[in-house]
């Protein structure tokens, strides 16, 4: 038994060292799987940048330049919209966060596609990504006004 | 038949009921296990019949663009599900615990007191654990993707019914326990460190 | 047949059938081309073998537009001429350069491509490459890197041809020698082309030495040789007959010239190290050493009415020029992790990295059915096939960003970014012109004056440019690109050069009121002066002069060739 005892703990400790390097790359893979997205699209667009500075000073670029576009409604409908791929509507709606983040992918590629750009600091943009950015900064300051 | 006798030796000696942390412990080390059989399986399974993901070109990576198979991620879930099922189901059956119960020190009891389910209970009871949900859920989400948030989350809620259902019994039977008469029981000095919720009940069932 | 003009004495007149001014590759292809036939020939160049400062001198002038390479520089004036200095750079005119573009004022030749091609393979031998194609497709079959995926509705990828350093003199020396038609006069300095009381024939050619003789040169026909800008001064400066000089009853000669701007106009940040821009940098193929330009396809280019732009990759960190033109494989160690970008960018474009970086990320392919997220076998193996740039990529996309940054931190490249730079075939402007200064030269002829001036075509084109590339590049995830040129400004970058691509000042037309030469390089309204080099290009077009320029001297060859027979 003691023996077994021994071998078990080897086991798990073994086994512990080969698996414990990978789980911070798969967790979150986990989560964004299995757990539906309860939050609105605005959230969950939001929620695909994770350097939210950046992200705010891009928008904030953005928005300095079409400023009848800095509310977050108009902007997830921007986004969400003008679209020549086959997406529908809803997709955006009921998508999953690697899903959102296709769909974010492919309507960049279609804006620079149709040349859909913007010019922030001289870098072309597509306006999706800028409008992203711009939906980043809403809710940033959203919150410091809170 | 071969598992009866060590389990009748055991009928008459006083039991715990496998508490919830070990059996979620458990339950991850037969995880880590399958998962590695799983990969072995479909590196397998590519060799023979091809990829399914594949970078459309070497240039690919640069966009992130890769083309998965819808057919083969189907194909892929109905071999992973089997072997789930089997391998529950032959350890169950075979040892009386799955190799991560047996690693922590838990066997599994039928509704005679035996050590090990038979075939029929076990696949019940693997069956009601969810992983069929799982399988499910991917062929929904592949069929038609907007419906797979809702298949994971019912795969989901159905996760959280056999937790609740499991802590609330007071032989720590879940749904899954119940349907299959099985209850987790331990006899080992591992279940002290891993978990201690777990009841007391002299003699079983 | 060598001769020195130092040896002939003062007041002499010499007497030939073909006289050629000027010993550069124009000059030479046409002797070389006409080498060993009956016709005699005289080729007169100002230099001798080798640099000569008070020859060089000559070329000094004045600039007075754009800023500009000092004059006295920007030629050679010694055999060889200015192949004496060439970057070796091959690569033909395209169809569409020829063509009357009715958005761009003045274009159009009087010529097209199937009137050069034939000279093509005469002129890559001389020139010193071993191929006359340049089509992209032939040249991706023959290379090992691969330009980028651009779809060629939206941008197109064109093949240079570098000659190799050795090859590059141009020199012909022994062969223009040893011909027995070919005298080769060295220190001959054209001082005034001569014609007739009617200004209808070349009579002679006034030539001085430096160290103070003077001859002439009678000939049945001469060609012009001697460059851009000295071309047009040689004609202004014929001014004894008629005060506007030699061909200029419509004042054309001197206008219109033309150069390949080049600046730095944007900045390519690729969005990951394993983007292979080696292409676009000078390397290694199968028969050359060949280079990448970037453009806008011809049909896109009329569509938005632009003057053709191309892009020449520069690296921002890498070896010298000099270096990476004769490297056998310049393998670009490029790379622009996201993670990985302080330092180089500024602050908004490192928020922009940020920013892209977080959406360009994979989807986490993991096995289904598995009760952890497991990646798929083919993409490990992927990440095992691969090469450490793309490691760098793939390697956060299926282990998530924790593995990426560790890998990056014990694998990490450092960061390359490209400066894009212009190369502008910029549009015919009558105002952009080389004239007569009012300095003299030691000859006392009046110095070369040059205005070099731009359009706002130009610049539109270039914006417009780089905005469709820069989509494209976007469109294809390989990147973001930066307008670093101020497209709305008046000012031309600080760092705005050209390619020492002198053209356009003796334009060539069928209508003398349009063109300084015709079709076969004839000065209109002369019977037997001819001029040869880039100095006839209606517009710099597309290509590289120095191979254009010799295919057009082959042909204007053969038609002297006929003409003397």
């Amino acid at each position: 038994m003691t023996r077994i005892g021994l071998t078990r703990r080897h086991f798990l400790a073994l086994l512990g060292a080969a698996v414990v390097p990978l789980v911070p790359g798969l967790m979150p893979a986990l989560a964004t799987h299995v757990w539906p997205a309860r939050e609105g699209l605005a959230a969950r667009l939001v929620a695909l940048l994770t350097h939210t500075t950046s992200a705010a000073a891009v928008g904030r670029a953005y928005l300095a330049q079409s400023p009848h576009e800095a509310r977050a409604d108009r902007l997830v409908a921007a986004i969400t919209s003008g679209w020549t791929g086959t997406a529908p509507g809803a997709a955006w709606q009921s998508a999953s966060k690697p899903e959102l983040l296709e769909l974010v992918r492919m309507k960049i590629v279609d804006d620079f596609a149709r040349e859909e750009v913007a010019i922030l600091d001289g870098w072309i943009v597509s306006r999706t990504e800028a409008r992203l950015c711009g939906l980043v900064l809403l809710a940033t300051e959203g919150a410091r006004s809170v | 038949m071969e598992r009866a006798d060590a389990g009748a030796k055991r009928t008459d000696q006083v039991v715990v009921y496998a508490g919830i942390p070990a059996r979620i412990a458990a339950y991850f080390v037969d995880a880590v296990i399958l998962s590695l059989l799983f990969f072995a399986v479909l590196a397998v399974l590519t060799l023979v019949i091809g990829p399914t993901v594949r970078f459309v070109s070497p240039l690919d990576v640069l966009r992130a663009r890769v083309v998965v198979d819808p057919g083969r991620v189907v194909l892929d879930a109905l071999v992973t599900t089997a072997l789930s099922a089997a391998y529950f189901a032959f350890s169950w059956n075979r040892m009386g615990a799955s190799p991560g119960q047996w690693l922590l020190g838990l066997r599994l009891r039928d509704r005679r007191g035996r050590i090990g389910l038979g075939v029929r209970d076990a696949l019940i009871r693997w069956a009601l654990l969810g992983p069929p949900l799982g399988l499910i859920a991917v062929i929904v989400g592949t069929l038609a993707p907007l419906l797979r948030p809702s298949a994971i989350a019912v795969a989901a809620v159905w996760q959280l019914i056999l937790l609740v259902t499991t802590t609330r019994n007071e032989r720590k039977q879940g749904i899954h326990d119940r349907a299959a008469g099985s209850t987790v029981v331990t006899s080992s000095r591992l279940a002290d460190r891993v978990g201690s919720d777990g009841g007391v009940a002299a003699g079983a069932p | 047949m060598l001769l020195d003009a130092r040896t002939i004495p003062d007041g002499a007149q010499l007497e030939t059938d073909l006289c050629i001014i000027g010993g550069g590759p124009a000059g030479i292809t046409v002797a070389h081309a006409l080498a060993g036939r009956s016709t005699r020939i005289l080729l007169l160049e100002s230099g001798p073998d080798e640099y000569d400062d008070p020859t060089q001198s000559l070329y000094d002038g004045e600039s007075v537009g754009l800023p500009y390479y000092s004059l006295k520089f920007s030629r050679l004036r010694f055999f060889g001429g200015s192949a004496n200095h060439w970057g070796g750079y091959c690569m033909p005119h395209q169809a569409a350069d020829f063509e009357a573009r009715t958005w761009i004022p003045h274009s159009g030749w009087p010529i097209g491509e199937m009137d050069l091609a034939p000279y093509y393979p005469r002129a890559a031998e001389l020139v010193g490459i071993d191929t006359t194609r340049f089509d992209l497709d032939w040249w991706i079959t023959q290379d090992q890197d691969r330009p980028l995926p651009f779809d060629a509705a939206r941008a197109v990828t064109r093949v240079v041809q570098i000659v190799r350093q050795n090859r590059r003199g141009f020199r012909f020396r022994d062969d223009l020698q040893d011909a027995s038609n070919v005298t080769l006069c060295l220190r001959a300095n054209a001082l005034e082309i001569v014609t007739d009381d009617q200004g209808r024939t070349t009579r002679e050619v006034r030539v001085g030495t430096l160290e103070g003789a003077r001859f002439s040169v009678a000939a049945r026909a001469f060609v012009l040789a001697t460059g851009g800008i000295e071309n047009a001064r040689l004609l202004l400066a014929s001014n004894g007959q008629n005060p506007a000089g030699v061909g200029n009853d419509h004042d054309l000669v001197g206008r219109f010239f033309g150069e390949h701007p080049r600046f730095g106009a944007a900045t390519f940040v690729p969005t990951d190290r394993a983007i292979p821009l080696g292409f676009h940098f000078p390397h290694r193929a199968s028969l050359s050493t060949i280079e990448g330009y970037i453009g806008l396809p011809r049909e896109l280019q009329r569509r938005e009415e632009l003057v053709d732009v191309q892009i020449l990759m520069q690296r921002e960190l890498g070896p010298s020029f000099d270096d990476a033109v004769d490297a056998p494989v310049v393998r670009d160690a490029l790379a622009l992790p996201r993670n990985l970008t302080q330092g180089r960018l500024d602050e908004f474009g490192s928020h922009l990295a940020n920013v892209v970086g977080d959406l360009s990320t994979f989807q986490q392919f993991t096995v289904p059915g598995a009760p952890l997220p497991i990646p798929y076998p083919e993409l490990v193996g992927e990440v095992l096939n691969r090469n450490t740039a793309d490691r760098l990529e793939l390697i956060p996309a299926i282990f998530g960003d924790l593995a990426g940054a560790a890998y990056a931190q014990l694998y990490g490249a450092p960061i390359t970014t490209a400066i894009f730079r212009t190369r502008i075939d910029q549009a015919p402007n009558p105002e952009s012109r080389v004239a007569l200064g009012t300095e003299r030269d030691a000859f006392g002829m009046l110095r070369g004056q040059l205005d070099w001036q731009l359009t706002d075509l130009d610049r539109y084109s270039v914006r417009r440019t780089l905005e469709i590339i820069g989509a494209e590049i976007g469109r294809l995830g390989l990147g973001r690109l930066q307008i670093t040129f101020d497209a709305d400004g008046q000012a031309w970058p600080e760092d705005m050069s050209g390619g020492y691509h002198h053209a356009g000042t003796t334009r060539m037309s069928a209508d003398p009121r349009r063109g300084v030469v015709d079709g076969n390089c004839r000065v209109h309204g002369l019977d037997n002066l001819y001029i040869a080099g880039s100095s006839v290009f209606p517009t710099v077009g597309s290509g590289n002069p120095t191979y254009v320029l010799v295919a057009l001297a082959l042909r204007l060859a053969d038609h002297l060739g006929t003409v003397l027979s």
